[in-house]
């Protein structure tokens, strides 16, 4: 039986990595010059695959580049539980060794550096510096790289600084600096993540080229469901349904094809529930990753939304347009982070979730939401509209926790989708 | 498959270039090093603004710098800031040994050695490297010094420069490059130690060097037009990292398309996407600025946007957008785009040929963009909140009152935050709301418009609300114009907004109907007066014989003429009407003097006069009615010349003071629960308000106004019952208030030059011209008796023809009173009648001390008291010329009161002496 050309559930190794040329050529003229690289996007948006992809050599070979040259380090600083700066730099020794079976006498200089109670990023210099006296040099990919960003119980602000301002001495200003070569993946560009910028300090992030993983393209989201033989009205629904997430895409097009391939047509309940199932934990992430005010420009969005869906008019939201104009730059952002999609109609600008499936989410949401969080939220309410919005949106809130049965269900959200199922 | 081999990038983004083939242009910078080196100078400072390329310039000096008695060492001190002098000593030497490949015969001092004994490096160290260089001498190139400059007193920042300089004195064969990101003139103490040092400014490259960086590197691969290379030049202004930036993307994109030609096309569509690769950069080239500087820089931003979507080459001030944005300007506003414009970030616009009025352009486009992008000028102006940490202090202490339901104290210390802060503006908020919940509309909706300008949505509410209850308020106060200007704006912002357009219609119709009626009572009194002959404007024998009566007709006549005279001068008080009827009426008074054909024909006149002057503002005000929308309340002021507020300072003073504690609320009130104040008192602190409003714009340094909102917050009966305590100290306060304005407004015409007002009392005071003598009396029967004596003295002394009369009975009437004042001032010299001590009426006797008061403070020697038996209060013996009065004058004295009376009338204010020594 044939593999299932989707993946559930994990990232996707090299071999069936699929579109980002354009981001992919950027990381290799970054390693090509020893330059460094950020890049960013949200859950499932494909960062891990991406860094993984950077280690296979025969995508090396592909951008014509010798992999043999390059020590390639993959770290996920999620794996550093907690996170340190020592854990990390003595992380990163370890790999190296590992790597260098072809030295055994730089293997020995690396044991001696890990034998040390503590390995600091001078260490990492000293080896670099061998590594150039060998002709090589190093690719480090940092994964998770928002785990550096954050403080935890043995990891305080100062500490930060300092690791930042270690990590950009090794990757750019250091004589060093020209054997090493830095990728790193976060959630947000790093100017938004960890330590703000002070005039008279120095800045540790603008030895960075920045891209961002953004949804598919259309051409992208066709390479990636060309394994799975379906009408081209479905693909555009679920095209549609995902807005091009990868890993939406990669988790509709499973399940899709798991039925599909028993020759059984989905049950669209099924299919659904499934999907949610699958998903669930996407948007759940998204939406973590979002500041108290963006979670309320996406609430509003949603509830605006819903307003439309109701059999009969349950609240009303007045001037929200208002509200989002005011906030051009958040709903920019989200915008750029593929959350949130815009369009102008007849010069109206109107906004909505890009995957249907994340603004029913949204609602589901609000409607589990507790009265101490609403209340918790009064404050940013009343920063972003004025009283008598904030009344008619703690109504209308307050009206979702005493009608839920009157929320229409998933299936009707995607209900294009469900109609555009083979029969 | 076969693969094709894919070309690299040859632009770089983020890092200093280390490779010289990639190096274009700044041959003069390597000039200028190398001719001042070999000339034996040691310290060359080189700056300029971040991202500039200076890291690459030290890299590109060994390169570029054709010399072969120097060796360079670049030292980064970047992350040294914080590390002790050893530490740096020790890493600065393990550099300079692994970069010049050098075999020491000494050890190398470890940190340790450094820090027991810091010598061992300039003793030891330093001269066994020199032995090994032989004939050459060390250049070190201290990238970001500046960092130095800190202010923490343990670490390196504050050893290290003094240390240097010590060096520099001992080692002839150490040379120093210090490269800082900032002008040399912000760091005073580091130039200072380096006295000697020659400066050079490392800026943006030059056209031909731009193209250079543009074409040179992907020569072999691609080909750019020479619009593209325009464009790109249009977008970066030759600053090297933004070219690279654009050529990096332009490469990336090219590339992928498969297209062997760039086009402007191309440079103008990864604008964006070259934003976002460069993020990391052009963060730092904002986030390394303070914020007054951020907040101008976005402003310059955004007045190009709009410029430019108007296609309009004139670009707003920075200053004057941030206004209309609700930003109050500061000084350190004004001083943050002097910085920028010298740090080159600003360019002046082009465009306008007046050096007053041109904005500025962001120099490099593709910042400018970027501003506009990632940091809105809506967003930025926020930051400013976090200048001034004690106005946040303030504010979280009011945040705290407030929560305790203080509203009051909350409301003087945002205030507070807000003049520590003007630009705090969640202080402002609160501030609004505060004044909203207060009741002060006046100030709310001042507060509200600034919200509204900084959050339209988030305010608009509040504002439309403020303007609607200050309006209203308005109406009530008979304050139809500037009722008129509350409510015409919230019609701009809620089209539909049904209450203000009713009010709008009420208020026009009320001020056509106001209008059309004086203008029809005008046309009336006009031509009745017109009309009227001397022949029949009295009885005839008052012409030869004893003054007494009126003809009805005119005295009916005049009181008419009265009520649109007081109309009018509410409504028109510049026109001084007022003054000019009062002349008129005066000249044609048959009940104290006989009235000649001649003065007849003279105070109809006047009288003619005045009323020709009020139809001619009434038409003036017909043309201008409606009032603009946008005209401003401020400068709209009900009572806006100085004799008018004076004249309702002492109104207000003396009923004030006549307010005692059981007039002043409804007696219920003080023992159960707060309902209402009676209507005459809340009538006086309406007026009170508006003096107050008028006085705080005129003097806002005695701040007046929160004098004013204390008293009236004690007496305040509609929150909590007012004892008596409560209500003296709250009166206290508010007459405090208006001495305030009354010493204001004394000073004022002091320094100002006379007016038409203290004309009057001067003019008078001269012989040549008419004297006016203002009578105050308790009984009709005495002005009879007093009528008499002047007309005994109208044959008795000649000039007595000059002399014209005012007189006015003690009434009750607190209303007469400010009347009565203004009266009194438009005289030179008074007859006040005293009181008998047996009057039913207790409250005529401080009518008396009124009138008396005021004379003898305006003209002391030209008064006269007459007072009855014994009833001469004894503080006033000695102060003031009296004449004792027996009751039913007699010829003998009535001669002895028409004598002291022209004695009275004699006494000029400097001439009392003369008048003693006859």
């Amino acid at each position: 039986m044939m593999q299932n050309p989707f993946i559930l559930g994990q990232s996707a190794p090299p071999e069936r990595f699929v579109g980002r040329e354009f981001q992919i050529a950027t990381a290799f003229d970054q390693i090509f010059n020893q330059g460094n690289l950020a890049v960013y996007g949200g859950p499932g948006m494909g960062k891990t695959s991406f860094l993984k992809l950077l280690t296979s050599p025969e995508v090396w070979q592909l951008q014509g580049q010798d992999s043999e040259a390059a020590v390639i380090v993959l770290l996920n600083c999620l794996s550093i539980q907690p996170f340190k700066a020592q854990s990390f730099w003595r992380s990163i020794l370890s790999q190296i060794k590992s790597k260098l079976d072809s030295n055994p006498a730089l293997q020995t200089d690396i044991n001696t550096l890990l034998n040390k109670d503590k390995v600091v990023s001078g260490d990492i210099q000293k080896i670099l510096r061998k590594l150039g006296e060998d002709n090589k040099f190093l690719v480090l990919l940092v994964d998770d790289y928002d785990a550096a960003l954050h403080t935890n119980d043995s990891y305080k602000e100062a500490d930060i600084e300092a690791f930042l301002l270690e990590c950009r001495a090794i990757a750019d200003f250091a004589e060093e600096s020209k054997y090493i070569s830095m990728i790193v993946a976060s959630s947000r560009p790093l100017n938004e993540l960890g330590p703000e910028l002070k005039p008279h300090k120095s800045p540790w992030y603008n030895h960075y080229a920045f891209r961002s993983l953004k949804p598919f393209t259309d051409h992208e989201v066709a390479a990636l469901l060309a394994g799975l033989p379906m009408p081209l009205a479905l693909q555009a629904r679920i095209r549609e349904l995902t807005d091009g997430h990868p890993a939406l895409l990669q988790n509709a097009g499973y399940i899709l094809y798991q039925g599909l391939r028993s020759g059984r047509v989905p049950d669209p309940n099924t299919f659904t529930r499934d999907l949610q199932n699958a998903t669930e934990h996407f948007f759940q992430a998204t939406w973590e990753l979002c500041n108290e005010l963006e979670k309320i420009l996406l609430m509003l969005i949603a509830l605006r939304n819903l307003e439309g869906r109701l059999l009969n008019k349950r609240y009303a939201l007045s001037n929200i347009e208002n509200i989002f104009s005011q906030k051009e730059k958040e709903m920019n952002d989200l915008e750029t982070r593929g959350i949130v999609k815009r369009e102008e109609k007849a010069g109206k600008i109107t906004y909505s979730c890009s995957s249907s499936i994340m603004e029913w989410w949204v609602v589901k949401n609000i409607q589990n939401s507790t009265e101490t969080e609403l209340q918790a939220r009064q404050k940013i309410f009343l920063n972003l509209m004025s009283h008598k919005q904030a009344e008619k949106f703690t109504t209308a809130i307050r009206w979702m926790w005493e009608h839920k049965d009157e929320v229409p269900s998933i299936l009707e959200w995607i209900g294009k989708v469900i109609t555009a199922l083979p029969k | 498959m076969s693969i094709a081999p894919v070309k690299r990038n040859p632009y770089l983004v983020g890092s200093a270039i280390s490779n010289p083939k990639f190096f274009f242009g700044r041959g003069e910078v390597f000039q200028f090093v190398e001719a001042n080196l070999n000339e034996g100078k040691r310290v060359i400072l080189l700056h300029g603004q971040r991202r500039i390329g200076k890291s690459s310039v030290i890299l590109q000096i060994p390169n570029f710098v054709k010399s072969d008695r120097f060796v360079f060492i670049p030292f980064d001190l970047q992350n040294k800031g914080h590390l002790a002098l050893s530490s740096v000593l020790h890493i600065l030497a393990e550099l300079i040994i692994n970069q010049l490949k050098l075999e020491l015969k000494v050890k190398l001092p470890s940190e340790a050695d450094l820090a027991d004994d810091p010598s061992i490096f300039y003793q030891n160290l330093l001269p066994e490297i020199y032995r090994l260089l032989g004939e050459k001498n060390m250049v070190l190139m201290l990238d970001e010094f500046d960092v130095l400059n800190s202010y923490d007193p343990t670490a390196s920042s504050q050893t290290f420069f003094p240390y240097l300089q010590s060096l520099l004195n001992q080692h002839e064969q150490l040379f120093i490059i210090p490269v800082i990101g900032r002008r040399p003139d912000d760091l005073p103490k580091l130039l200072s130690l380096f006295r000697e040092a020659l400066t050079l400014k490392i800026s943006l490259l030059s056209s031909k060097d731009t193209e250079k960086l543009i074409t040179e590197p992907a020569r072999d691969s691609l080909e750019y037009t020479q619009n593209s290379i325009q464009a790109i030049y249009d977008l970066s202004k030759g600053h090297p990292y933004f070219t690279q930036l654009l050529c990096y993307e332009l490469f990336a994109q090219v590339r992928s398309e498969q297209k062997p030609q760039v086009t402007r096309e191309d440079v103008e569509r990864i604008v964006d996407d070259a934003i976002e690769l460069g993020e990391g950069g052009l963060a730092w080239f904002r986030d390394g600025l303070p914020i007054p500087e951020r907040v101008i820089f976005s402003a310059v931003a955004e007045a190009q946007e709009i410029a430019n979507l108007r296609d309009d080459q004139s670009v707003e001030k920075p200053l004057e957008i941030l206004k209309r944005y609700g930003v109050v300007q500061t000084e350190s506003l004004l001083q943050a785009e002097t910085q920028l414009i010298e740090w080159e970030f600003l360019d002046s616009a082009e465009g306008s040929n007046s050096e007053n009025t041109h904005g500025y352009r962001v120099k490099v486009e593709l910042v400018r963009r970027w501003l506009v992008k990632q940091h809105p000028l809506r967003r930025e102006i926020w930051e400013l909140e976090q200048l001034e940490p004690a106005a946040q202090k303030v504010y979280q202490s009011a945040i705290e009152v407030q929560s305790y339901n203080l509203l009051e104290n909350a409301i003087q210390l945002y205030e507070q935050a807000l003049s520590i802060n003007p630009n705090h503006f969640n202080a402002l908020f609160k501030l609004a709301e505060g004044y909203q919940e207060m009741q002060d509309f006046r100030k709310a909706v001042e507060l509200y418009k600034r919200a509204y300008q900084l959050d339209s949505n988030r305010f608009q509410e509040g504002y439309v609300q403020s303007l609607e209850y200050y309006g209203t308020e308005l109406i009530e106060r008979g304050y139809f114009e500037l009722a008129q200007e509350q409510f015409t704006p919230i019609l701009i912002i809620q089209h539909d907004h049904v209450l203000a357009q009713e009010k709008l219609q009420e208020i026009e119709t009320y001020l056509l109907g106001d209008i059309a009626g004086m203008k029809s009572k005008v046309s009336e009194i006009k031509s009745e007066l017109s009309n009227m002959s001397y022949g029949n404007f009295a009885d005839k024998h008052l012409r030869n014989g004893y003054p007494v009566e009126f003809t009805n007709r005119f005295s009916s006549l005049l009181d008419r003429l009265a009520m649109l005279v007081l109309e009018a001068s509410k409504k028109f008080p510049k026109a001084q009407v007022d003054s000019l009827f009062g002349e008129g009426k005066d000249l044609l008074n048959v009940r104290i003097r006989a009235v000649s054909n001649n003065k007849f024909e003279k105070g109809k006149e006047a009288l003619l006069h005045a009323v020709s002057i009020i139809e001619q503002n009434l038409i003036e005000y017909g043309r201008k009615s409606p009032i603009q929308a946008d005209s401003n309340p401020v400068n709209q002021q009900p009572f806006q010349n100085q004799s008018t507020m004076k004249f309702k300072v002492n109104e207000i003073k003396s009923e004030l003071s006549n307010t005692n504690y059981d007039n002043f609320a409804k007696i219920s009130n003080r023992t159960g629960r707060p309902v209402e104040l009676t209507s005459r008192f809340t009538k006086l602190l309406d007026e009170l308000d508006r003096l107050v409003y008028q006085a705080s714009n005129k003097f806002p340094w005695e701040q007046v106004d929160s004098l004013f909102r204390d008293g009236k917050e004690l007496l305040d009966v509609r929150k909590t019952a007012v004892h008596k305590n409560n209500f003296e100290k709250g009166k206290g306060i508010l007459l405090q208030a208006v001495s305030i304005i009354e010493n204001n407004l004394i000073d004022e015409e002091r320094n100002s030059q006379p007016k038409a007002n203290q004309n009057l009392v001067n003019k008078n005071a001269t012989k040549s011209q008419s004297t006016m003598i203002f009578i105050s009396y308790n009984k009709p029967q005495i002005l009879e008796e007093l009528t008499a004596v002047f007309y005994l003295l109208a044959q008795l002394a000649s000039e007595s023809d000059n002399w014209q009369y005012k007189e006015r009975q003690q009434s009750t009437s607190l209303e007469a009173v400010s009347l009565r004042i203004d009266d009194i001032r438009s005289c030179s010299s008074a007859i006040i009648c005293w009181p008998p001590q047996d009057l039913p009426d207790e409250s005529i006797n401080p009518v008396a001390y009124l009138d008396l008061g005021v004379c003898l403070t305006l003209f002391p020697k030209r008064t006269l008291l007459i007072y009855q038996g014994s009833n001469l209060p004894d503080n006033l013996v000695d102060k003031v010329e009296t004449f004792k009065y027996l009751g039913g004058l007699d010829l003998q004295s009535g001669m002895a009161l028409a004598s002291q009376i022209l004695k009275v009338l004699e006494n000029d204010e400097g001439a009392t002496k003369r008048l003693r020594g006859r």
